[in-house]
């Protein structure tokens, strides 16, 4: 563990302002000793209580195996290095059998295919009822009626919970899984991978107004891992944008949209088939989204970028620094060079 | 549609009329004895025409019959009743020696570039593929046009050896273009091949869609569920649901002023990029089954104009502006589109 000092600070009291969970210094590479495939690169962030977080990335990111491993569902021998503080915890030190009595109690987690996240053979019933007697530490979970008022939440027929998966459509099954992340337990904070991807735009809505209620009413922090920059822009409070396994921005929502400062995110949210149509061909970026496992020297999305700086960008790999607005951070070498680009920048901000 | 004039007519080459596709379900006993037929409505009475070099948008949600749609428009699988007319030719009348040979003029592009090509096969076996099957020129002449379908497709001659396990989804989906380009089609269904891509290579794909359609005057059917994707290249897009074309007008019109409550609705539960700009209240329910789609409108069920009428007559695809078509009684015959 590099960053000591981080978890040990730390009492067992939360107080107000503390975040809610804090990643410092996490790396992870798959693969053995030998031949190591790095997927995640010296990633921290902090998460709030109660706020919502997106991380966009295309794919090999790593925003997956981020997502994973705040849960500590990374096997411990691909952790390299870091810490994910969860209350007064380091999750990643602690037991399987601790680890149980957190995931799914305090934090809830939705995955991106419903289908697969239920067993076929057994009712819906039966297996809520599973979920809610597991995550509730005291006698009574999991009665009907506790599952009847879940349903009733997330807009899903209390009347068919002796039906099995099959009967449901994809959208169901999502809502009865976020039903079973956010009420088997009382988590502070759900994770979410991809949760719209496999449904139609008109579902993807009505889960996407329902997870923003959700997240009101019961106060929880959210981490959203997404591709598309738009499901972040309309359930986040704060987004992370990675690329080859690192962040590389960081920023308030409002100010992603509004001054993307890494050449990444502006050449990213450039193409966006949007509506209205943009007049003109879309925009398109140059070249395949790098992942960490083949990381060059230097920055690795130099080969994509269309603001080169020069020879600094093929050879020294940036940090992630301030951009001088609202705490923003992005990883670009313009931003070690003078405060004078970083207005030059701003002026380029597409409208 | 769009266009009203004569010649239009002419350069019509894929034409859809009455097409329906029923799938039967197995039948109880007590079925057989009453002569009931249940069956899956997957498309009913379809009419859509493309013209020479024209893309048509296809959109809707998923089980609105936008596959099926386009497989029957291929014949990959036959009609339950309707024509489909290639070039003039009645695709239903044909013995399958003539049906091969029209089906050269056609390419296909599917959604999942992984489990559209054989793994275990280079990439330039993959692309020469329908070459081999309708047994088109020597073998020089097929390297020949399999090099020039992988650079029509945007692949460097060096992908030609490699094999799918080596390629990027970009990669291979531009692959799957290459081999639906190697017999120089003039019409091509491409279902979903933006769907399953990264976002910076799904504007890569897009591109491609749109270069290939202005080099090669080739006339498309482009199926996506998000009709960001269908504007950029579509010249005029028709909405699907439940089986049935609810909305068809040019790109800009159905972007700018969609008629029909579904299409309002579809368009309105895109999230937007903007975090200032919160997508709208979106529609209620889900679409209903195909295997009993609801009487009167099929939307009705889920639309917030739904008056008693739309309970009990489907209303008719008709023209409410030139050009604009919309299945819809809550939308009058002569609203003028600006």
């Amino acid at each position: 563990m590099t960053d000591s000092d981080g978890t040990a600070a730390c009492g067992p009291d939360i107080r107000a302002g503390e975040p809610l969970a804090e990643v410092t210094g996490l790396s992870v590479a798959f693969g053995n000793r030998h031949a190591p495939v790095p997927a995640l690169r010296e990633i921290s962030m902090r998460i709030g209580r109660g706020e919502a977080i997106g991380v966009v990335g295309e794919s090999g990111s790593g925003k997956t195996t981020l997502l994973r491993s705040i849960a500590a569902l990374v096997p411990r021998p691909f952790i390299r290095s870091g810490a994910v503080r969860f209350g007064n915890r380091d999750l990643l030190t602690l037991r399987e059998r601790e680890l149980a009595t957190i995931r799914g109690r305090e934090i809830g987690m939705v995955f991106q295919d419903p289908v697969n996240c239920f067993n076929p053979a057994f009712t819906i019933g039966y297996q809520l009822r599973r979920a809610f007697r597991l995550h509730r530490q005291g006698p009574g979970g999991g009665t009907n009626a506790e599952i009847g008022r879940a349903l009733d939440r997330v807009g899903v027929d209390a009347g068919r919970l002796a039906r099995y998966p099959f009967e449901f459509s994809q959208g169901q099954l999502q809502r009865l899984m976020i039903a079973a992340a956010c009420f088997a337990g009382r988590p502070a904070l759900l994770l979410a991978d991809e949760p719209t991807t496999s449904l139609d735009v008109t579902t993807e809505a009505q889960i996407l107004g329902m997870l923003r209620e959700l997240r009101r009413d019961l106060g929880m922090a959210l981490v959203l891992v997404t591709h598309n920059l738009a499901l972040a822009a309309q359930l986040c409070d704060r987004v992370l944008v990675m690329y080859a396994g690192r962040i590389v921005e960081e920023a308030r929502v409002a100010d992603l949209f509004a001054r993307p400062a890494h050449p990444y995110t502006r050449q990213l949210l450039r193409s966006l088939p949007v509506l209205p149509r943009r007049r003109g061909r879309l925009y398109s970026m140059p070249g395949d989204p790098a992942s960490a496992a083949n990381a060059r020297r230097g920055c690795p999305f130099a080969p994509r970028c269309e603001a080169l700086l020069g020879a600094v960008c093929a050879d020294t790999e940036p940090g992630l620094l301030p951009t001088g607005v609202n705490g923003q951070l992005a990883a670009c070498h313009r931003y070690d060079i003078a405060q004078a680009a970083t207005e030059n920048l701003a002026g380029q901000a597409p409208a | 549609m769009t266009t009203t004039s004569g010649d239009d007519r002419s350069n019509l080459l894929v034409e859809v009329r009455g097409l329906c596709k029923h799938y039967p379900l197995p039948r109880s006993a007590g079925d057989i004895l009453a002569r009931r037929q249940a069956a899956i409505q997957a498309v009913s009475d379809v009419d859509l025409q493309i013209a020479t070099g024209e893309t048509v948008g296809l959109i809707g949600e998923s089980g609105s019959g936008k596959s099926t749609l386009a497989r029957v428009m291929l014949r990959l699988v036959p009609p339950t009743a309707g024509s489909v007319r290639f070039d003039g030719t009645d695709l239903l009348a044909l013995r399958p020696a003539q049906l091969r040979r029209i089906r050269a003029r056609m390419g296909v592009v599917l959604q999942n570039p992984y489990g559209a090509v054989n793994r275990r096969r280079p990439v330039r076996a993959i692309v020469a593929e329908p070459l081999l099957a309708h047994r088109v020129g020597t073998k020089r002449e097929r390297a020949s046009r399999v090099q020039a379908a992988l650079e029509m497709a945007g692949l460097p001659s060096g992908f030609a050896d490699r094999f799918p396990a080596e390629l990027s989804g970009g990669q291979l989906q531009r692959v799957g273009i290459a081999r639906a380009l190697v017999l120089s089609p003039q019409f091509v269904v491409a279902d979903e091949p933006t769907a399953s891509l990264d976002v910076s290579i799904r504007a890569q794909i897009i591109n491609l869609f749109a270069d290939l359609k202005a080099q090669l005057g080739l006339a498309m059917l482009f199926i996506s569920h998000d009709l960001g994707t269908v504007s950029y290249l579509a010249d005029r897009v028709a909405v699907m649901y439940l089986g049935r074309i609810v909305e068809s007008a040019s790109a800009a019109a159905l972007e700018r002023s969609p008629l029909h409550p579904y299409t309002q609705a579809l368009i309105a539960s895109i999230p937007r990029p903007d975090p200032d700009q919160r997508s709208a209240v979106p529609p209620r329910g889900q679409i209903p089954s195909p295997l009993s789609p609801p009487p009167g409108c099929p939307y009705h069920p889920r639309c917030p104009l739904a008056m008693s009428v739309c309970r009990l007559r489907r209303p008719p695809l008709e023209e409410k502006a030139s050009g604009h078509l919309a299945a819809c009684h809550a939308v009058p015959a002569a609203r003028a589109v600006s």
